[in-house]
């Protein structure tokens, strides 16, 4: 593999970290499988391109796609709690609806972004060489956010988010307004995921409204693969498992993507995908059981 | 557990040690396609036939790497650094995604787009004269003028023309946004029905029965992915079909001015070799398919006009270069 290859992998790993945040906050610490991640990726994408494309500056234009994201995970939560609709069929409904308005807000299903300004352009010119700017940024940002949620999660409306999702019926006998959490959560959630589009079509010089397929395999890959590697009751060791199960994920593809001489192609990405997540389950030491993977025990 | 990353760190190991033996001569083509719909897979193969034809065989003094990222964006953008990272001596890119992830990801390897309508819009060039940088290729902007002017000779009484494509696509949407302009110069109405996935055609062709004269394909890849289903509504409906390129003419379309994916992929090898002759894809315009004459062609399907009820006039008949 090519240097490269490998900081690409690292640049998308990263990139795709956030979105595996947001899936370990809606997953694993509220236990509600969020799928609007299929629409809120794109989302961030399309919001920040449209902006990007009209001048706005790349900041700026990355801040409301994030807001934008919010909104979406708020969407899902009062689609949940309000329509009382199933958790996982709410978010499916929203990534659906998401699909149109992701093309209205557009105009076109594809924006190229290639000259235009953006988040990495305006990080040039700080003394890195020019071709590690990205990694850099990406790195940066990421490990602000993981920080950032680690602090959150461990205020007391963050621990009171934990309370909901590991016993909805006990914390709110003792005062947690277990709907509001679920908002709370759902609107970071996928202000996180509008942030990881956003910066990805930054990096890939275009957002197109079909960028949010197989976004959630990636991240649960992610989740359910960095923590099954790294088990810890700690939220510090949880989030960073997350994001570093989102980089090894991408090496892994990257090794994959090169080893011709396995006989791998690009098509059996999937397949790779599984067997790295089903690898991941059957590490030493860890039951494989259903309410394992729905989190149930290590939050 | 720090079994499987060491596992992990190992085959990684392994594989940055494997160096592709190269032979001196050989010229390397990496060729990236977002996704392997039929249709892409013929601009593939054209490709290879186009270099054989100028004299670079595969396995001989050739060598092709050939990946499609599956419709993820992810993993295109993983492919693109893999091929940049391989040095190869150009990248073809199939599709407007994988060019702008190629586009993205290197300023040094020179790449040749293919079967992006609208490379302007996608930023992929910013002119088609002299593109500087290290980009050019072919457009596949879809000739409507005259594939309009073929559907209102075949039927002369046309007041409603029904369009069937991806919304997701945005080769369709610049053709689709062609006609609509063409329909308010030439005085007829338009009605679109979109279909998401290839699931979805047969029902977006029925959705459309009754309310059109007939129903016209913008080379969109889903549709034709599922092409047969909807020639299957036209003909059961006698709803008049037409398409923008030759193999679903084949396929039970009635008639197009038009060329094949595989006539796209063999103009797309003239500009590898001339890159492989030393020219800068920055000095090499990037063209339209549709502006060289000989590779636009009238094709006609007499035996599907008959199923659908329509008499193709003589005077299409005896332009025709293929008759099916």
């Amino acid at each position: 593999m090519s240097l490269y290859a490998f900081v690409g992998a690292l640049e998308t790993g990263l990139a795709f970290a956030l979105v595996a945040l947001g899936s370990y906050i809606t997953f694993r610490v509220l236990d509600f499988p969020d799928l609007t991640v299929e629409g809120s990726f794109p989302l961030g994408a399309a919001v920040s391109a449209q902006l990007l494309i009209s001048g706005v500056n790349p900041w700026v234009a990355t801040s409301i796609a994030v807001v934008a994201g919010c909104f979406a995970g708020f969407i899902t939560a009062f689609l949940n709690l309000k329509l009382r609709i199933l958790h996982i069929l709410a978010s499916i409904l929203t990534a659906i609806a998401l699909y149109s308005i992701n093309l209205r807000i557009m105009g076109r299903p594809n924006i190229g972004l290639l000259q235009v300004e953006t988040v990495y352009s305006t990080a040039e010119g700080v003394g890195i060489p020019s071709q590690y700017v990205p990694l850099a940024l990406l790195a940066v940002i990421v490990l602000l956010c993981k920080l950032l949620l680690d602090l959150f999660l461990n205020t007391g409306t963050g621990l009171a988010m934990r309370a909901a999702g590991a016993n909805p019926r006990m914390a709110q006998a003792n005062g947690v307004n277990v709907q509001r959490m679920i908002f709370v959560g759902l609107g970071i959630a996928n202000g996180l995921t509008a942030f990881s589009g956003a910066l990805f079509a930054q990096m890939m010089g275009a957002a197109d409204v079909s960028m949010g397929i197989g976004v959630i395999v990636v991240a649960l890959a992610a989740v359910i693969g960095g923590t099954a590697l790294m088990p810890s009751r700690s939220i510090v060791a949880a989030t960073l498992a997350c994001v570093l199960g989102s980089i090894l994920y991408r090496l892994a593809i990257a090794t994959a993507l090169n080893s011709g001489y396995i006989g791998l192609t690009a098509s059996d990405v999937n397949v790779v995908t599984a067997v790295l997540v089903a690898i991941a389950l059957f590490a030493p030491g860890r039951k494989f059981s259903l309410s394992g993977i729905l989190g149930r025990r290590t939050k | 557990m720090f079994k499987w990353l060491i596992a992990l760190a190992a085959s990684m190991a392994l594989s940055m040690g494997v160096v592709s033996a190269q032979g001196q001569a050989a010229k390397t083509v990496a060729i990236i396609s977002m996704n392997d719909t039929p249709q892409l897979l013929e601009v593939k193969d054209g490709v290879i036939k186009g270099l054989a034809e100028r004299g670079y065989v595969e396995g001989k003094n050739l060598k092709i790497d050939f990946k499609s990222a599956q419709g993820n964006f992810g993993l295109a953008q993983q492919i693109a650094r893999q091929f940049v990272g391989e040095k190869p001596d150009v990248i073809v890119a199939i599709t407007t995604p994988a060019s702008q992830a190629v586009a993205a990801a290197t300023k040094e390897v020179p790449i040749v787009f293919t079967t992006v309508t609208d490379p302007l819009r996608a930023k992929v060039i910013g002119t088609f004269k002299h593109p500087g940088g290290n980009i050019t290729g072919i457009s596949d902007l879809v000739p409507t003028e005259q594939q309009i002017d073929l559907v209102k000779e075949i039927l002369p009484k046309l007041q409603t023309l029904g369009l069937v494509y991806d919304p997701s696509l945005d080769n369709s949407r610049s053709t689709v946004d062609s006609i609509k302009e063409l329909a308010k110069a030439k005085g007829f109405k338009t009605v679109e029905s979109t279909a998401m996935g290839l699931n979805e055609v047969a029902t977006a062709g029925q959705n459309l029965v009754g309310k059109v004269d007939a129903i016209f394909v913008p080379n969109d890849t889903t549709v034709y992915a599922a092409f047969e289903a909807l020639v299957k509504v036209a003909q059961d409906t006698k709803t008049p079909l037409f398409t923008a390129e030759r193999r679903s003419v084949q396929r039970g379309a009635i008639a197009t001015v038009g060329y094949d994916f595989g006539d796209m992929g063999k103009a797309t090898a003239e500009f590898v070799v001339r890159i492989f002759k030393g020219e800068k894809p920055g000095d090499i315009d990037a063209v339209y398919l549709k502006d060289d004459p000989k590779a636009l062609s009238l094709y006609v399907n007499k035996a599907a006009a008959e199923k659908m009820g329509v008499a193709v006039p003589q005077s299409v008949m005896s332009r025709a270069a293929q008759i099916f």
